[in-house]
């Protein structure tokens, strides 16, 4: 089944057409997601999200961008809407436990460790990840695409909407910002030992 | 201190290269089947007249409604003279409830 067949019978409700969709792109979907919200059970919410989106709106899909592109660009936004509320949640948590009666600690969670990534850099990788959640939300998304599903500037470009210099300006500013807290948290290791 | 530099420039090298050749991580198991349920489960809790009422556009556009026809009422009530009866309906009323000065004590007049 080529694409515009499988968006024909989206468009009809076939639940097989849907199930095609999701086992080709699951991977795809749950990888991006997990790059960007960083845990493995968000990453699966959002997912969900995903292909809940794209069978209740495939009518708004013009077919002027590849269907993988429009996921993306769903995902990246579900992605990043989760990461909004779970920063709400979290003031949220962190408001009521200073007027609770117990003194129950708001635990940070641990480093998250992508699963992908070689064993011999897995402690590099997982410093790179609590640095690039700290990157605006346009140059995390741009640097993860690039970085965790290999995509090319220009397909960056298409996914964000953006001009392909814009996309290099991006990335270029997220490995400047990348290297800027690295030198702070390798001085403040230095400091430390 | 350049060697603790050039170390750290190194070290950040490093994690700035840890991503390369990174696999894709794979979807876990029956994801379809938990996706599915959830649609089911969204689907029967809602139906088609509870998604489409809880669609943000329309019920914005219902509140604001529901505002715009409340200040026009308010204002078309405060706009609104406060009511003057004319001098027949003061009679007609005194009339009715007996609010009259009743001249009582002029027709049944107790000399001392």
């Amino acid at each position: 089944m080529n694409e515009l067949e499988l968006i024909q019978q989206l468009r009809e409700g076939d639940e097989l057409a849907f199930k095609s969709l999701v086992a080709t792109y699951q991977d795809m979907v749950f990888n991006t997601a997990l790059g960007i919200v960083q845990n493995a059970e968000d990453a699966e919410d959002v997912a969900q999200e995903v292909f809940i989106q794209v069978f209740r709106s495939i009518d708004q899909f013009k077919g002027d961008a590849r269907l993988s592109t429009w996921i993306y660009r769903i995902t990246t936004t579900k992605a990043l809407d989760h990461i909004r509320s779970r920063r709400r949640k979290k003031r949220f948590a962190f408001i009521t436990s200073l007027f609770s009666a117990n003194d129950e600690l708001v635990h940070e969670p641990i480093d998250f460790q992508h699963p992908g990534v070689a064993l011999d850099r897995k402690e590099q990788a997982a410093l790179l990840f609590r640095m690039i959640e700290q990157l605006p939300e346009n140059q995390k998304v741009a640097f993860t695409l690039h970085k965790t599903e290999g995509l090319s500037y220009q397909e960056i470009a298409e996914v964000m909407e953006l001009s392909v210099s814009a996309v290099e300006s991006l990335l270029f500013r997220a490995r400047q910002n990348l290297r800027k807290l690295l030198e702070k948290h390798f001085e403040q290791d230095n400091n430390k030992s | 201190m350049s060697t603790k530099s050039h170390n750290n420039s190194r070290r950040i090298d490093e994690v700035l290269e840890s991503l390369e050749g990174v696999q894709r991580a794979k979807a876990p198991d029956f994801l379809y089947t938990r996706l599915k349920a959830r649609m089911d489960k969204e689907f029967d809790q809602g139906g088609f007249l509870g998604r489409w009422l809880t669609r943000p556009a329309l019920a914005l556009s219902i509140a604001a409604f529901i505002l715009i026809l409340n200040a026009t009422t308010i204002l078309e009530l405060w706009k609104q003279a406060p009511p003057t009866a004319s001098v027949e309906t003061q009679q007609l009323a005194a009339t009715d409830y007996v609010v009259s000065s009743y001249p009582v004590y002029e027709e049944n007049p107790i000399e001392p």
